[in-house]
């Protein structure tokens, strides 16, 4: 590995062009070595705000900004969002609330992270349920209250997929298994998969719902047998007609 | 009386989408920030959008912040160094002068709090002024010019290895003479 000792004062002051700002940046997320270095020239760089003389912001600014983060919030689908789905829309309106919020929340995601990788999902998830039909909200139940998902099942039955929120990741060597349950209570595993860190995840329940009449979220410690551990959401399913 | 709540707790609230929080990180920081801002610029008006720009990025990131890699003050400021540079460069007409050309004045204000800044404000500016000139200039005019390194390497006339140079030396000097303040 090569380290980046030599550029650290030039990236703490902005001196880099951009392409090398970009590689320190990169190394230092891996580096200790560099990073501790970093952080000691960040330092002092941090203090020179206070050589310059103070100026008084003209009083407005304080009220633009605070008028911008409160159209933020009146945008935001980050707390509507499940209540949303969870609100029974119409196969009319359903493709086109959800597309709207997960826009926005695709808009987010890009400010915050500044990730095209994240965008380009959120896109692909958008395109995905615009063509949904039917959805049924599964809520966290105690101690997971918080989190929850909404199943969305398209027009073809095909690639049935949970749109979660609010995952809490858990310990190492645990994951997250999604259930589809007969009738007669027999339980067959759609997938397994870990959190993501992200506000909202999709997963694909790997197999169509023909057949199923319940849907449920557990947490295990294999990817594969019979269900062994916690239910973390559950909900009654009916399945599309064929 | 309501306790004032820290930085961190500001910048988790932030987090949480409590606008509260923000206005208590811009009546704190509102005006150093539009300070540096103006001081890149040269202008008011584009210091006003980098400043507004900055709070709402870090209204809209404030998920991202990494306590262990350093404090609100610096993550804000650091938002709106960035930000002030790339508007800079964008408009390379104007580059600011060197900081005495910007003059010296005191802060306009009198209080206790405000008074103990001022002092640690003038460690700060002293441990840049006492630097030699060529180091001072170079920190400078990286910082507060937007100068990139090929930049400054030619406005000076100086190999890129020197401008390095004076600036790793700089910013170790000025290290020393702020521990030693403290």
């Amino acid at each position: 590995m090569t380290h980046v000792l030599d550029d650290l004062e030039l990236y703490a002051t902005g001196a880099l062009p951009a392409e090398g700002s970009a590689a320190v940046a990169a190394h230092l997320e891996r580096c200790a070595e560099c990073r501790a270095a970093a952080a000691e020239i960040a330092e002092v760089v941090s203090l020179l705000p206070d050589v310059v003389p103070l100026r008084d912001p003209p009083p407005a600014l304080r009220e633009r900004i605070l008028a911008a983060a409160a159209a933020d919030l009146a945008r935001e689908p980050r707390r509507s969002l499940p209540d949303l789905l969870r609100a029974r829309l119409t196969s009319v309106a359903m493709p086109v609330a959800i597309g709207l919020v997960l826009l926005l929340g695709a808009t987010t995601a890009m400010r915050v992270q500044e990730s095209q990788a994240q965008l380009a999902l959120y896109e692909e998830q958008l395109e995905r349920i615009s063509h949904a039909n039917r959805s049924w909200y599964m809520e966290g139940v105690e101690p997971w209250a918080g989190m929850g998902g909404t199943l969305v099942v398209q027009s073809n039955d095909r690639r049935p997929f949970v749109l979660f929120h609010d995952l809490r990741p858990l310990p190492q060597g645990q994951m997250y298994a999604v259930w589809l349950i007969e009738p007669d209570g027999s339980w067959t595993r759609g997938t397994s998969f870990r959190a993501d860190g992200n506000k909202y995840q999709l997963v694909d329940v790997g197999r169509e719902l023909a057949g199923f009449d319940q849907c449920a979220v557990t947490v295990e410690a294999s990817e594969t047998g019979k269900r062994q551990g916690p239910i973390v959401m559950q909900s009654r399913i009916a399945p599309p007609s064929r | 009386m309501t306790a004032e709540r820290s930085d961190p707790d500001l910048v988790e609230a932030l987090a949480a989408r409590d606008l509260s929080a923000l206005s208590a990180l811009y009546d704190r920081y509102g005006r150093v920030a539009y300070s540096l801002a103006y001081r890149i610029l040269g202008e008011p008006e584009g210091a006003e959008d980098v400043v507004q720009d900055a709070f709402l990025a870090a209204w809209r990131g404030a998920g991202t912040f990494r306590r262990e890699r350093g404090n609100a003050r610096s993550w804000l400021l650091s938002i709106v160094h960035h930000r002030a540079v790339d508007l800079l460069r964008r408009k390379t007409a104007f580059r600011p002068a060197p900081l005495e050309a910007v003059g010296d004045r005191p802060a306009d204000v009198d209080t206790a709090e405000e008074a103990a800044k001022n002092v640690e404000h003038r460690s700060v500016r002293d441990a840049l002024q006492g630097l030699p000139e060529a180091q001072r200039r170079t920190i400078e005019l990286a910082y507060f010019g937007g100068y990139t390194q090929s930049e400054l390497a030619e406005l000076m006339g100086v190999p890129l290895g020197t401008v390095k140079g004076r600036m790793r030396i700089g910013l170790q000097k000025m290290r020393r003479a702020l521990v030693a303040l403290r």
